[in-house]
């Protein structure tokens, strides 16, 4: 796995850099544009941890287009250690750009007191990051990225819709404030991912090169 | 013990079936000849486990082939018609990558075969030539200990000089009696050079599978006039080229009469003719 790891890391630096940097700007400007009443800028919140638990799949369609796949199926790993690296660096991706996020809402959230605000930012962030990858890799891993692309525009139509017609009145300030049940949907994620990454394991085992 | 056991192995895709049955002992190279989409790729495939056949068994190194065998790999050189390296790594970067993949990746040696092969350590993988492309996948399939090297197309886009160089690498390989090389190649003329035994395969079918040099001694080639040629048996004509000047005709030396003269036939006319001969 440490050569995967070292392949990916290798890639992001080169194909990804200005898509990390613009993600890191917009985790620091999410913050920033926070307003009082609770709305901001929906774009800057979830654009950044989407992008860092997708980046797997970016990767994978580079790696479609220089054949890596069938190479890479001659190689001395396993096809699960081939899913559980990408499943991994797609966690710690949306992890540092969740922290980030974060770190930018409690910067300005902390300050006015609204501190209990995070933990429903987290579980929606949680959802809307690690979603699309658990929907998406299993399909990659099995029929290849442009399949599962179509149906990646599709979710982040949905996602954006939905989130342009309740999402600067009510996911940043009221439908987060769901009470202590908030804390099942990181929960809910977080399973959902975990399923999506055995399904993944599965299937790949299954693939024809 | 063989180095590749293929039986009866079948792969069935729409408006395509193969069928093979090969083997190839140690310290052999083995050629695989064939026309675009006669089954030669299909075959590398199924000996990597990149696909499932529908049918008959295959082993390599004396271990059967799946998709889950990391410990077989290892002993694998494996180089393909397209090398399916990340764009955008160098040379030096590729070999950090492969020294976390192979457990006895030989930095020091594929450091020398890039010295060898003249490719640039810094360059990044899209900016090298084909042949550049193929030499830095020849020297990572050759930088691990490998035992089998499955080669597809390794020395197409090479220029002379350069094949005959890696032709040379690969021989050296072979000095080792524990190793062995399945080679596929368009280039008859480099399988010719390298191979112990050559097998041709069309359609999806072997048509032979021999000893170059037997080859070499069973058949001969022979330029007649048509009336000549007509008064030929049959059974001994393998495949025949008709021109306004007479045909020429690959035969069995040992079913032609003593009298005719025959030239030594080369293994790309033997290939040509036969399919030809086959279409006819």
């Amino acid at each position: 796995m440490k050569g995967l790891l070292k392949k990916d890391l290798l890639m992001i630096v080169k194909y990804c850099r200005f898509l990390v940097l613009m993600c890191l700007v917009f985790a620091v400007m999410s913050g920033f544009s926070t307003e009082e009443d609770g709305s901001g800028n929906f774009f800057f919140l979830v654009y950044p941890v989407l992008l860092g638990s997708i980046m797997p799949i970016t990767l994978m369609s580079y790696d479609e287009r220089s054949h890596w796949d069938l190479y890479c199926s001659t190689l001395p790993l396993s096809r699960k250690t081939v899913v559980n690296e990408r499943y991994l660096l797609g966690f710690l991706c949306f992890l540092v750009f969740l922290a980030l996020t974060m770190l930018s809402q409690a910067v300005v959230l902390l300050p006015q007191g609204r501190g209990g605000e995070l933990g429903d930012l987290v579980g929606m962030l949680c959802l809307i990051g690690l979603l699309p990858p658990a929907v998406m890799l299993p399909i990659c891993f099995r029929w290849g990225v442009e399949k599962a692309r179509i149906l990646y525009y599709v979710l982040i139509g949905v996602m954006v819709a939905g989130g342009l017609i309740v999402g600067q009145e009510l996911m940043l300030a009221g439908a987060m404030r769901m009470g202590s049940a908030t804390w099942l949907i990181p929960l809910l994620a977080l399973l959902l991912f975990a399923a999506s990454w055995v399904l993944s394991v599965k299937l790949y085992q299954k693939r024809e090169f | 013990m063989n180095a590749i056991e293929i039986r009866g192995l079948e792969k069935h895709y729409p408006g395509f079936d193969l069928q093979l049955d090969l083997s190839l002992p140690r310290g052999c190279i083995l050629g695989l000849v064939g026309e675009n989409g006669a089954g030669k790729t299909t075959t590398i495939k199924a000996l990597l486990g990149a696909i499932r056949p529908d049918a008959g068994s295959l082993s390599v190194l004396g271990q059967p082939v799946k998709e889950e065998n990391a410990a077989l790999r290892e002993r694998l050189g494996v180089v393909l018609d397209d090398p399916g390296y990340p764009e955008c790594v160098t040379a030096r970067q590729l070999g950090g990558i492969m020294a976390g993949v192979f457990r006895n990746w030989d930095k020091a040696s594929f450091a020398a075969l890039l010295k060898q092969l003249a490719i640039p350590e810094g360059k990044a993988f899209k900016d090298l030539s084909r042949g550049m492309k193929m030499k830095l996948s020849i020297a990572v399939a050759l930088s691990h200990g490998a035992e089998l090297l499955i080669l597809d197309e390794p020395t197409s886009g090479l220029d002379p000089v350069v094949r005959d160089e890696v032709v040379e690498l690969f021989s050296e390989f072979t000095r080792d009696e524990q190793h062995a090389i399945l080679i596929s190649s368009h280039i008859v003329s480099d399988l010719e050079k390298l191979c112990d035994y050559i097998a041709f395969l069309h359609q999806g079918r072997l048509l032979l599978c021999e000893e170059k040099d037997r080859l070499l001694e069973e058949y001969g080639l022979v330029h007649l006039s048509r009336a000549d040629f007509a008064a030929l048996d049959s059974a001994a004509v393998i495949g025949s080229r008709r021109s306004p000047y007479g045909v020429s005709a690959v035969i069995r030396r040992d079913a032609v009469p003593a009298a005719l003269p025959v030239e030594p036939v080369s293994i790309e006319d033997l290939f040509v003719l036969m399919i030809k001969g086959d279409a006819e």
